[in-house]
């Protein structure tokens, strides 16, 4: 095994066994916590990945921002740092079942998938790509722009519902 | 990224994008017009300026006419896109109308409802015409959002919050299911474009065909759920009854024109017909949520004593009959799903025209209340039994017409059981129907106050009514007009 083979499986195995950890903690505080694990475990595949610009924004935007944004809305909201929640419904097993169904189908057809994406070496600069890209005609640009609309209704809805009457 | 594509010069892009660039501009402005007057009561000129914005769009979209072009890779201007605009803005033009009276009483915040209207229009404009699947995400999402707020619009009516977060929490889920199925359509073809898809399965037939239904299953999980189609229908009936009642009328519509754009463009531009195995196999899955749709809501509709609730488990069966046309996958198909759009909006519309007069001036949506409507309100009743009857499928009116073509559709295609399961489906729906019908017409009545209607309601119910009878009478303009669109998906 390679170096790169086992820093993979070491940051798999932090996402997948923080995702644990958010399912099955009793405190909402925790499960929080919880997720800034994973989030940080994902940010490390994205190094690996050789994206250190999502890796940055993963660690930046996520663990960071929305990770304190998250937290900040548990310790503001009365009664949630207290509370414990059961861990499972009476469907749990139900729920269960499903999902690892769901888990054995897409893990045999990832096995078999030929997976046409584009491959092989990252490109030298893929930063300044990823940029051009998102403001190309020819690439994301009307996505890019759509976004930024989506974002500012989002803003704009999110702030006449909570204002003070 | 297509470089055989003609390039068009940034004035071209600007014109084929002026539908939605129009509604961009006019959400702005109301926002714009909205705050220099924070104060000011009433406001009774916001839904005027929205209309108006809503017709420069109508108007936009009608110069474009005729135009067959890609804009920047991502969405299409195609006669099947335009028709969608036009339907999704007359349709966002009449719940402004019944919109007026009903937000200018209960809220305090106009402007904003008008512009997430407007971007409702806008969300679903792009959704009918994306051709990509990045595109496609971000459209959805965008009118998922704008729905959510809407729905919680009445902050202070705990229904109307409790309703905004569980349609939430669903689609925030079924989002993130549909966009890993995409993400797995990405990486088996390497591409997002839906042509591209389409021309990397064909060559790669044979070695991918085990791996298409699981991904397809979740990308259609998504679709259901924007359509309100079983069995991603349950947020539908909290989130219809609890929501503001405008909002409801445009629930039940808005999503689903949009939606059904989106299922035809996608299932007929990626996964064409010539590819057997491809075709079979969404073709499978979606008749089967047709059948399990059309019967779910109609029987659960069976024991609704709420009418909002009642017409929430209505429109998911309406869902499932419009998936037959779908399922169908010809141009009588297109033709027929696009025709029942045109009328199943025309007359829930009208229906929630009608509910929401109602509710302005008795405050209650139980049937029970509806009683002796006939005496208190003729017209009003009129208008709703047109619309009720014509959701049952009666001739001679819209629904009738529509019915007619998707059952029409399918048995050409030779879905014969399909077609069997919908006019069992019809019959079954009468009953409750006839549920409200008799309250207005037939039970005793308490009171015999009259009820009076607003000048934007009656616009919006004389609209309506008209257009069901016209539509039910004289089809054959629309069907001829709405048949050339159809064939946008079937000229090579």
């Amino acid at each position: 095994m390679t170096l790169q083979q086992i820093l993979f499986f070491i940051f798999g195995a932090i996402s997948l066994g923080a995702g644990v950890g958010v399912v099955t903690a009793r405190k909402l505080f925790h499960a929080a916590l919880w997720l800034l694990l994973a989030f940080f475990g994902v940010a490390g595949l994205y190094v690996l990945l050789e994206a250190p610009f999502f890796a940055a924004a993963q660690l930046f935007v996520y663990m960071g921002a929305i990770g304190i944004l998250i937290i900040f809305a548990i310790m503001l909201t009365r009664g949630m740092m207290r509370q414990r929640h059961p861990r499972a419904n009476r469907q749990w097993w139900l729920a269960g079942i499903l999902a690892a169904l769901f888990l054995a189908t897409f893990v045999r057809l990832a096995w078999q998938g030929p997976w046409t994406a584009p491959a092989g070496p990252v490109p030298e600069n893929s930063l300044g790509l990823l940029g051009l890209t998102l403001v190309d005609p020819g690439g994301f640009a009307l996505p890019f722009e759509v976004a930024s609309v989506l974002l500012v209704v989002a803003l704009i809805g999110a702030v006449t519902i909570v204002r003070e009457r | 990224m297509n470089p055989a594509e003609p390039t068009l010069t940034l004035a071209q892009t600007l014109w084929l994008l002026s539908p939605e660039l129009v509604l961009l501009v006019a959400g702005m402005l109301i926002l714009g017009l909205d705050g220099l007057r924070p104060r000011q009561e009433g406001k009774r000129w916001l839904p005027y300026v929205t209309l108006a914005g809503l017709a420069s769009a109508l108007v936009a979209t009608l110069t474009l006419w005729d135009c067959n072009a890609r804009v920047l890779f991502v969405l299409s201007c195609d006669p099947f896109a335009l028709a969608i605009k036009m339907v999704a803005l007359m349709a966002t033009g009449i719940v402004v109308l019944v919109s007026d009276v009903y937000i200018r009483t209960r809220s305090r915040y106009q402007g904003e409802f008008y512009a997430l209207l407007i971007f409702s229009a806008l969300a679903m404009c792009l959704l009918g015409a994306s051709t990509n699947i990045v595109m496609i995400f971000l459209a959805f999402d965008f009118l998922s959002i704008t729905s959510y707020i809407l729905t919680g619009y009445l902050r202070d009516d705990r229904r109307s919050t409790e309703a905004a977060i569980k349609y939430f929490l669903y689609g925030a889920v079924l989002s993130a299911v549909m966009l890993y199925g995409m993400s797995w359509f990405y990486g088996l073809t390497g591409s997002t474009d839906l042509a591209e898809i389409a021309a990397v399965l064909r060559e790669t037939e044979h070695t991918l065909r085990p791996l298409i239904l699981p991904p397809l299953i979740l990308m259609a999980a998504g679709f259901a759920f924007k359509v309100a189609a079983a069995p991603f229908h349950q947020w539908a009936p909290d989130a219809y009854e609890g929501a503001p009642t405008p909002v409801t009328a445009f629930l039940s519509v808005g999503p689903k024109i949009a939606g059904f754009a989106l299922i035809l463009r996608v299932t007929l531009i990626a996964f064409p017909m010539d590819l057997a195995f491809v075709s079979l196999d969404w073709r499978t899955v979606l008749a089967t949520l047709a059948a399990l749709t059309m019967t779910i809501g109609n029987l659960v509709a069976l024991w609704q004593q709420n009418i909002k609730r009642l017409l929430a488990y209505s429109s998911i069966a309406q869902a499932g009959y419009i998936l037959i046309g779908v399922v169908s996958a010809s141009p009588r198909g297109v033709t027929a799903v696009l025709l029942y759009l045109v009328a199943y909006a025309l007359t829930n519309l009208g229906a929630f025209a009608a509910i929401i007069a109602f509710s302005n001036r008795t405050g209650s949506d139980a049937i029970d209340d509806y009683a002796g409507l006939n005496r208190r309100a003729p017209v009003l009743a009129l208008v709703l039994l047109i619309s009720l009857l014509s959701l049952g499928g009666i001739p001679p009116l819209a629904g009738f017409v529509g019915k007619l073509y998707l059952f029409s559709a399918a048995m050409e295609a030779g879905l014969l059981w399909l077609a069997v399961v919908g006019v069992i489906n019809s019959v079954i729906s009468l009953a409750y129907y006839w549920k409200v019908i008799r309250a207005m017409y037939i039970a005793p009545t308490q009171t015999e106050e009259r009820l009076t209607t607003s000048p934007t309601l009656a616009v919006a119910l004389g609209i309506a009514g008209i257009g069901v009878l016209a539509i039910g009478t004289f089809p054959g303009p629309l069907l001829a007009l709405l048949g050339m669109v159809a064939q946008t998906f079937f000229t090579g």
